[in-house]
């Protein structure tokens, strides 16, 4: 395979040539209502070709590996009908050529267990919830693992094969009564160890309960709150709404954004720190060398509350004159990489639970996201669960609890950071530019935000 | 070659086979940043089996070729612990005739698409030195077919061709964006009709003006629509009825909204962008009434479905990585009688909503649906006076379009449902005024 890929694009005419090529197994188990929906195991095999002329790309993605020179040709074809409105030439960012062979190296791996034994395992929580209550309707447990082996090629001697594991798996219940429904969902994720499935028992019993609890909450009081997110919520929070923005493809082009994200710049105050990392080994954002075979790193992105990096491929970190940071991702061989997040984190402060509470007079506690989306400068997000707190209490459970604000603002609306840095993983994913679920992880801490905007129907 | 797939697994034991292979060629051009940034070509070709051995159901998809024994094999396994099913694949049946191949989509030379996509990234970049505008056009063949062992053999190509362009500025911490997208199955240039709603939008939101927290009359535009029937949709989901969670369940035949609010899906609309012949299942297509005069008539259903449910399949499944769920094709909403632009004249004090960011999080079959208006106006004495910003629209699905309805405009246009967990399809929708909108945002 080595001696054809990079054979197949060597001495083509052109700035940049890459072959990528993928297979994938993945299994899923879905459970639906009051029984197993799915169970299946399948098999993608393609790849693509990226090929850089002037200032425009070609692209050219395949199931079948018949006729690769000719595809390289078209892939070529279309980079210079690209190139020949192009105003200047993409400079890739220098990196140095690799060889290198990755292997995943599971803890416990997927593929070790049988069909048979994900299952059972899945059809008990599938029946704890069903069993919970007699106002449970419903359960939804989607499992999925998946085994790729990837294997990239470039016209500057790159050539590297990579494995790559990804687990999830969102479990739900919902409770109707009354033709009112409730819905609340956790989710586990990882990248190397099928452990991260077992023992949930505890978790799935969680959800039934505050699906549960929901039926009687009562929808929250729209207005401006102080808002103490938990550590998956401020994973999300700082995800969407600073990570997205550290993305450097929305800024290489843009004078004016660029103006916005100057290195030095305060962002926050003296105590948050956020990075993103290829680093972390069982994150689902784990990830040796990104999809232009840049190897990643531990990006910091927030130091001492100020911006000090951001997020590239090759060609954001050629036109800004900065550093690659291995951070071009495609989520399958059918799309180009586009600058991602992998693992997002907020460093862990000081300040206790309690610390936390303290002085909140009127205000929410937000848990767990249903998701959230961000334009760059508004974000937005929908929590899991939450209660409001009086006089410094937790106090009762409410329903549509949607967060909204400014990123700029609300980031520095951060007031307090807790100590409790959580490493956690959900099972969805990240979407941008139609490619969407992404494996990410965001990892932090309990957060305090003050003047959060809440959308209410009362 | 995907006979052999079904004789396999029969020779293998399996009570039924059958097998949905996809097709896909698609070339898209991109401008980005003012500027013609790729060429893409895709091509996929994708077989998914599905059996039922024992009773019990197994599946397996690949796009590996020449993988038939491979497949056949995982599918077998996988149905040694499936679901036990008692419905059959689907009886053959008469396909109908759907205009959804132009032959024009395909001789669509790329040197016309890059000149298309040019011709509105010059006209959006005229509008503010800063501004950054992105065009895509694309245009895409689809070749289904199904087979089963019940001598079921379906097989249709369609086309679709769809231009979208918008584009943002950023001045200060303040940021604009702009958009429209057209969908046919038809190719057709668009590129002035964009512009000119690209260039409605950026002119009215140039300006922000203030407003206070409350309940108000809004105009949702089709797109915000389409937010807004989220939640219907998913409740119209076969799926959600048979696991209970649907407000649906046993309602059908009631009333529960509007009497103007009604909802079809019509598969066989000339040039939808969601046309076709048959369901990924192979059931012929068909126009439905889901919603008429606010009475619930019918839900999608696929063959697990319908089954559970006790009713015939009607022709919606969809395949998301092989696997059929149910869900919308082209989603029309009958429309009103006067124009959009009469209805925003008669409103008085209110609000133009356009994009709504998220949306579609939380649980649906709630009906809630709150979002940060990426997109809106203010409307003073019937006159659109400038952009909103920092606020949350926020409404009950259900109690809106029962108890909020006042109008719907004339107007139509085709919108795609938004956010991850939409069900796919296209949506053909008015722009919908509703009062007592919940309006919150920031104080001070």
């Amino acid at each position: 395979m080595k001696a054809f890929l990079t054979a197949l694009v060597r001495g083509k005419p052109v700035d940049y040539l890459e072959i990528r090529l993928e297979e994938s197994e993945t299994t899923r188990v879905e459970f639906q209502g009051k029984r197993l929906e799915n169970i299946g195991k399948s098999l993608s095999y393609g790849g693509n070709i990226r090929a850089l002329v002037g200032g425009g790309w070609g692209f050219v993605s395949f199931n079948s590996l018949e006729g690769l020179e000719e595809k390289v040709d078209l892939a070529i074809r279309q980079a210079r009908v690209a190139a020949s409105l192009a105003t200047e030439p993409v400079r890739l960012a220098q990196v140095p050529a690799v060889e290198d062979v990755v292997r995943v190296r599971p803890v416990v791996s997927p593929r070790e267990i049988n069909l048979e034994r994900k299952k059972d395992l899945l059809e008990g929580y599938a029946r704890l919830i069903l069993n919970y209550s007699s106002e449970i309707v419903s359960a939804s447990i989607r499992y999925f693992d998946k085994f790729s082996r990837l294997h990239f090629a470039n016209s500057e001697g790159s050539y590297i094969e990579q494995e790559k594991m990804d687990m999830g798996c969102n479990v739900a219940a919902t409770a109707a009564a009354n033709g009112q429904s409730q819905s609340a969902h956790t989710g586990f994720g990882g990248s190397n160890d099928f452990s991260f499935i077992v023992g949930k028992e505890k978790e799935v019993e969680e959800v039934c309960h505050t699906a549960i609890s929901l039926m009687r909450a009562e929808p929250i009081v729209g207005g401006q709150y102080p808002v103490i997110l938990d550590p998956h919520l401020a994973g999300v929070f700082i995800h969407e709404a600073f990570g997205h923005l550290s993305e450097s493809d929305g800024l290489h082009e843009n004078e004016n954004m660029r103006k916005v994200m100057t290195l030095g710049t305060r962002f926050g105050q003296e105590f948050l720190n956020v990075y993103d990392s290829g680093l972390d080994e069982g994150a689902r954002g784990h990830l040796v060398y990104d999809d232009e075979g840049v190897r990643t790193q531990k990006t910091y992105l927030i130091k001492n509350g100020v911006l000090v990096g951001r997020l590239h491929s090759r060609e954001t970190a050629g036109k800004m004159g900065e550093e690659p940071t291995g951070n071009a991702r495609a989520i399958t061989y059918q799309f180009p990489p586009i600058v991602r997040m992998r693992n997002t984190c907020i460093e862990p402060g000081e300040a206790s639970f309690e610390d936390l509470l303290r002085g909140v007079n009127l205000g929410v506690y937000a848990k767990g996201a249903y998701g959230g989306q961000t334009n760059g400068e508004m974000f937005t997000f929908t929590a899991g669960e939450a209660y409001m707190i009086r006089n410094g209490q937790v106090a009762e459970l409410v329903k549509d609890v949607t967060l909204t604000g400014n990123v700029f603002r609300t980031l520095k609306n951060i007031d307090l950071i807790g100590r409790d840095f959580t490493i956690f993983d959900s099972a969805g994913g990240c979407g941008k530019g139609g490619q969407m679920p992404l494996p990410v992880s965001h990892w932090a801490p309990h957060v305090r935000i003050q003047n959060v905007v809440i959308g209410g129907k009362k | 070659m995907m006979q052999d797939i079904i004789q396999m697994a029969l020779a293998r034991g399996c009570q039924e086979a059958e097998v949905f292979e996809e097709k896909l060629l698609t070339t898209v051009v991109e401008y980005s940043n003012n500027r013609l940034k790729k060429v893409e070509t895709a091509e996929s070709h994708s077989v998914t089996l599905r059996v039922k051995k024992e009773g019990r159901l197994g599946f397996s998809t690949s796009t590996k070729p020449g993988d038939g024994a491979g497949l056949t094999e995982r599918a077998i396994q996988a149905a040694s612990f499936g679901r036990l099913v008692e419905f059959s694949f689907a009886a053959p049946g008469t396909i109908p005739a759907v205009e959804s191949l132009d032959p024009l989509v395909e001789d669509l030379a790329v040197e016309e698409m890059v000149a298309r996509g040019k011709e509105v990234v010059e006209a959006l970049r005229a509008l503010h030195p800063a501004f950054l505008a992105s065009s895509r056009v694309a245009k895409s063949t689809n070749e289904v077919t199904v087979l089963n062992s019940r001598g079921l053999s379906g097989h249709y190509r369609r086309t679709g061709y769809s231009h979208s362009a918008g584009g943002r500025l950023v001045e200060g911490q303040n940021f604009l964006h702009v958009g429209e997208a057209h969908q046919s199955a038809r190719q057709e240039d668009v590129s002035p009709a964009l512009v000119e709603a690209i260039r409605w939008s950026f002119e009215k939101a140039r300006n922000n003006v203030p407003l206070v927290s409350g309940k108000y009359q809004v105009i949702l535009t089709p797109r915000a629509t389409a937010a807004v029937l989220g939640p219907v949709l998913a409740s119209l989901n076969g799926q959600a009825l048979e696991r209970g969670v649907s407000p649906f369940v046993a309602k059908q035949g009631q009333t529960l909204f509007d009497p103007r609010i009604s909802l079809e899906d019509d598969a066989l609309l000339p040039w939808g962008p969601g046309s076709r012949a048959m369901d990924d299942e192979g059931v012929p297509a068909r126009r439905k009434p889901l919603v008429e005069r606010g009475t619930i008539r019918n839900f999608f259903l696929d063959l697990a479905t319908a089954q559970a449910l006790g009713e015939e399949p009607n022709g919606s499944a969809r395949r998301t990585a092989g696997i059929p769920a149910p869900g919308p094709t082209n989603l029309l909403m009958l429309p009103g009688q006067r124009s959009y632009g009469e209805m925003i004249g008669s409103l008085g004090q209110g609000f133009l909503i356009d994009m709504l960011m998220g949306a579609w999080a939380g649980n649906p079959y709630g009906g809630s649906v709150s979002g940060n208006v990426m997109l809106g106006y203010k409307i003073e004495d019937g006159q659109v006076v400038g952009r909103i910003k920092d606020t949350m629209c926020s409404v009950n699905a259900f109690q809106a379009l029962k108890e909020q309805v006042v109008e719907l405009s004339r107007e139509r246009k085709w919108e795609s449902a938004g956010g991850p967990n939409a069900p796919g399809g296209s949506l053909y929708l008015p722009y919908l005024w509703l009062d007592g909108v919940s309006i919150s945002t920031r104080q001070g």
